[in-house]
Order: C-alpha cells, then structure tokens, then sequence
C-alpha cells in the first residue's frame, strides 16, 4: 500500500518510475527498517529534511542492505514531484546531500540534453562527499566526480542508469554548445607565457621547457586549491 | 411497540393458533434491512497521509526487564501494543507493517494517498533550510547544559503529577456516579449508605 507509485505519476522510459530500480533492490528496500520507519508518508517537502541528514551516498553494503541514499531515490521515484522542484534541489547551495540526490534522481528520469544542461554546472562543486562502500566501509569522493561518474558511467550506486546520448552527438547536432573546460583561459595563458618564453631563449637547454610545464601544472592545482577553499 | 402478536381471532377450529401482523413485522424487516446497509457503507477516511513527526523508539525498552502477561488484556501483553487497534504485535517489522498499514491508518481518519506538494512549499523549505544552515544553533557551555537538563526534569516530573491527579480525580467522580445511580430509598432500605471512596 504504502510502497504504490502516485496514482497520477506518468510513465517514464516506457515504465512504472519506480521499476527504475532494479527489482531485487527495491524489494530489499521495501523490506529495510529506514523505509519504513523514516521514509514512510514523506512528501517532497518533508524529505527535504531527511536528504539534508543522509551521512553518505552509494549503493548496496554490508549484507546487501541499501543505504538512506538509495531509499530517498526510491521515495522521489514513487512521488514524481514536479521537475521544478528537482531542479530546485539540485541547485540549492546548502545541502550537499540533497543536491546529490537530486542530481541522481534526475539522472535517472531527465532526457540528455536537460541532464547536461543541468547537471554540468555541479561540476565545479568540489565539495566532499561521503561514500558508503560494498563492505560498509566509507571512503570519500567530492561531488564532482559523482556528476561526472553519473554522466559517463552506466553503474552508479548498484543502479543501472537509463542510456543517454554521448555528449558529442549533442553538440554535432548543434543541440549543446561544446563545453568550456574551467581551466580555459588559465591554461591559454600559461601557454602565451611558454611560448614567449621559448622564443626568448630557444638557444637555451630544453629543460627550461620542461621546468615551465612543471609550472604550469603546479598552477592548475593552486586554482583547484582555490576553488576548493571558495566553496 | 404494540405487540405484533394480535392472539386468536375468528376462525374455524383453528382459532387456537397465533396469527400475526404482517403490516407490523413487514415495517421492521424493511428497518433491519436498511439498518445493515448502512453498517456495509463504512464512512471513508477523509484525511491525507503523514508522516510520523516522532521517533517510534522500538528499542525504549532494549535491556530493560517488565512484568508481563500471557493471557488477557493485550496491552498487558510481551510485544508491541498499538492503542489505536488494541491489538498487540509481537515484533518490531510486523508493527511497523501494521501502523503502515490501511488498517490501522483509516482508524485515524486516513488514506493512503500523500500530500502532493507545490513548489512554493519546496522552496519556502528550502529557504528555511538555509536560514538554519546560516545560524547554526549556538553551543551551549556546561553549566547551561546542566540547568537545561534539570529544567526539562522539573518539567516531566510536574507533568506526571498532573496526570496522576487527573487519574484520580476522574476515579473519584466515576464512584460518585456509580453510588448515585444507586436509588437511595433502596440503599436505605438495604441499609447502607453512600459508597465512600478508598481515600
């Protein structure tokens, strides 16, 4: 009873939304004592809060249990709230968790243009994330990762994510702008500045070359150490 | 009510048999008819799903030993009693099922629909969301946290004391009642007087 889709939801990928998960997933996740207790009569508002408290993301662990992360998926699959409010989430700044799920939710029922167009901009989100691990170890991954793990990986948190387009065949069809890397100009002008020096002393050694690669590379990651520390 | 039986009437040699007011006896099957029609349409919840604001706490009593029955009231039972239904149910998934469940939930005027909730809503959880994230709760020292606690104690211990009382009380008055029911010209009779209470 309580585990039924909405009775208004649309089908999405041709199906129940909830058959997004796999079969065996979601009867261990009806069965799980979080599902039940926690997530039971939750409405896209109230969940916010249990997003906001989720201690990791991932997939299955120990013996075969799902994580918290994995049942609020599920819960947003069985009420399809509005696109607004996913998108909502996914933008909101405060809770990283919540943006997470989103972003995952999303992934799994958005179509591929909207998923690049909203999904991308996480990318520079560096924020860490906790990971829970099959063997109910954690490790951590930062949220960028996770975004381009669930635009590129076809497994993420033991799901089978819907197949999109590859991001080429967007931009062939002039769908997509091609994408501008965050390092763009950083390394244009790194480049300027190495080509100049090269002109200046091409008589000298080569390792001089070498040293500004070295440098280059040293600065790439004191950007990312700034970005890091901004959000 | 007149008496449906009307006794002997004219007739041959069979006039010691009873005979009946069929007009009389039709009226009441037509009334327990529609009486047991109305007991099948149940009156349908009318209120929409939500969620438990509460921890259920299924393991309060974890390490804890309890004087129980095996038979009897079932509140009195080992398990897990719910009020509502006055049933007891013996562990915590099958009483999670059962409080989920449309039984237990259309007791309390319920369906098993969910809110749909608007955008303004999200949004305005959202924004609530980052006014708390903003200005987080500010720690408390020691001492304060000591005083807070003995506040909080004050406050179960008074409010215990106030239901204790109201439990008796309503003991009282409930004895009152019963002794007045009583006809006092017959109690006098029988010679005693009021009941008095136990304290």
């Amino acid at each position: 009873m309580a585990n039924r889709t909405v009775s208004d939801a649309k089908n999405i990928h041709g199906t129940n939304p909830q058959y997004l998960l796999e079969k065996i997933i979601r009867s261990r996740i009806y069965e799980s004592l979080y599902w039940k207790e926690d997530c039971f009569g939750l409405t896209a508002e109230s969940l916010i809060d249990k997003a906001d408290q989720l201690p990791c993301i991932g997939g299955q662990y120990g013996n075969q249990k799902p994580t918290e992360f994995l049942c609020l998926t599920l819960k947003l699959l069985q009420l399809q709230p509005e696109k607004e409010i996913i998108i909502d989430f996914i933008r909101n700044e405060d809770s990283k968790y919540l943006r997470a799920l989103g972003a995952f939710y999303f992934r799994l029922i958005g179509d591929s243009l909207e998923i690049y167009k909203y999904l991308e901009p996480l990318l520079y989100d560096f924020r860490k994330l906790r990971r829970r691990l099959p063997d109910g170890a954690y490790d951590i991954i930062h949220m960028d990762e996770f975004i381009d793990s669930l635009l590129r990986d076809e497994r993420v948190c033991d799901t089978i994510l819907p197949r999109i387009l590859k991001r080429q065949v967007l931009e062939d069809n002039e769908e997509l702008e091609p994408r501008v890397s965050f390092l763009e100009d950083e390394l244009e002008q790194e480049a300027l500045a190495a080509a100049k020096k090269e002109k200046k002393d091409r008589s000298r050694s080569r390792s001089s070359s070498r040293v500004s690669c070295y440098r280059n590379i040293k600065t790439i990651n004191i950007y990312f150490y700034k970005c890091i520390i901004n959000n | 009510m007149s008496t449906a039986y009307k006794g002997s009437e004219v007739g041959g040699d069979t006039n010691f048999r009873r005979t009946w007011d069929r007009e009389e006896y039709e009226k009441k099957a037509l009334e327990r008819e529609r009486e047991s029609e109305r007991a099948k349409v149940k009156e349908k919840p009318t209120e929409l799903l939500k969620a438990r604001k509460e921890k259920l706490e299924l393991d309060k009593y974890l390490g804890k030993s309890q004087v129980v029955q095996t038979a009897g009231a079932a509140s009195k039972q080992p398990g897990f009693y719910c009020k509502i239904c006055d049933c007891n149910i013996k562990d915590s998934v099958n009483y999670l099922d059962h409080i989920n469940g449309k039984r237990h939930q259309s007791k309390l005027n319920r369906t098993m629909k969910v809110e749909r909730s608007s955008i303004e809503d999200v949004r305005a959880k959202l924004a609530k969301l980052k006014k708390k994230k903003e200005e987080p709760e500010k720690e408390l020292t020691f001492d304060e946290r000591i005083e807070k606690a003995k506040k909080d104690e004050e406050k179960r211990k008074e409010s215990r004391k106030a239901r204790k009382k109201e439990k008796k009380r309503r003991k009282r008055e409930q004895e009152e009642q019963d002794s007045e029911s009583l006809d006092p010209e017959l109690a006098a009779i029988m010679g005693f007087k009021k009941f008095k209470s136990s304290n």
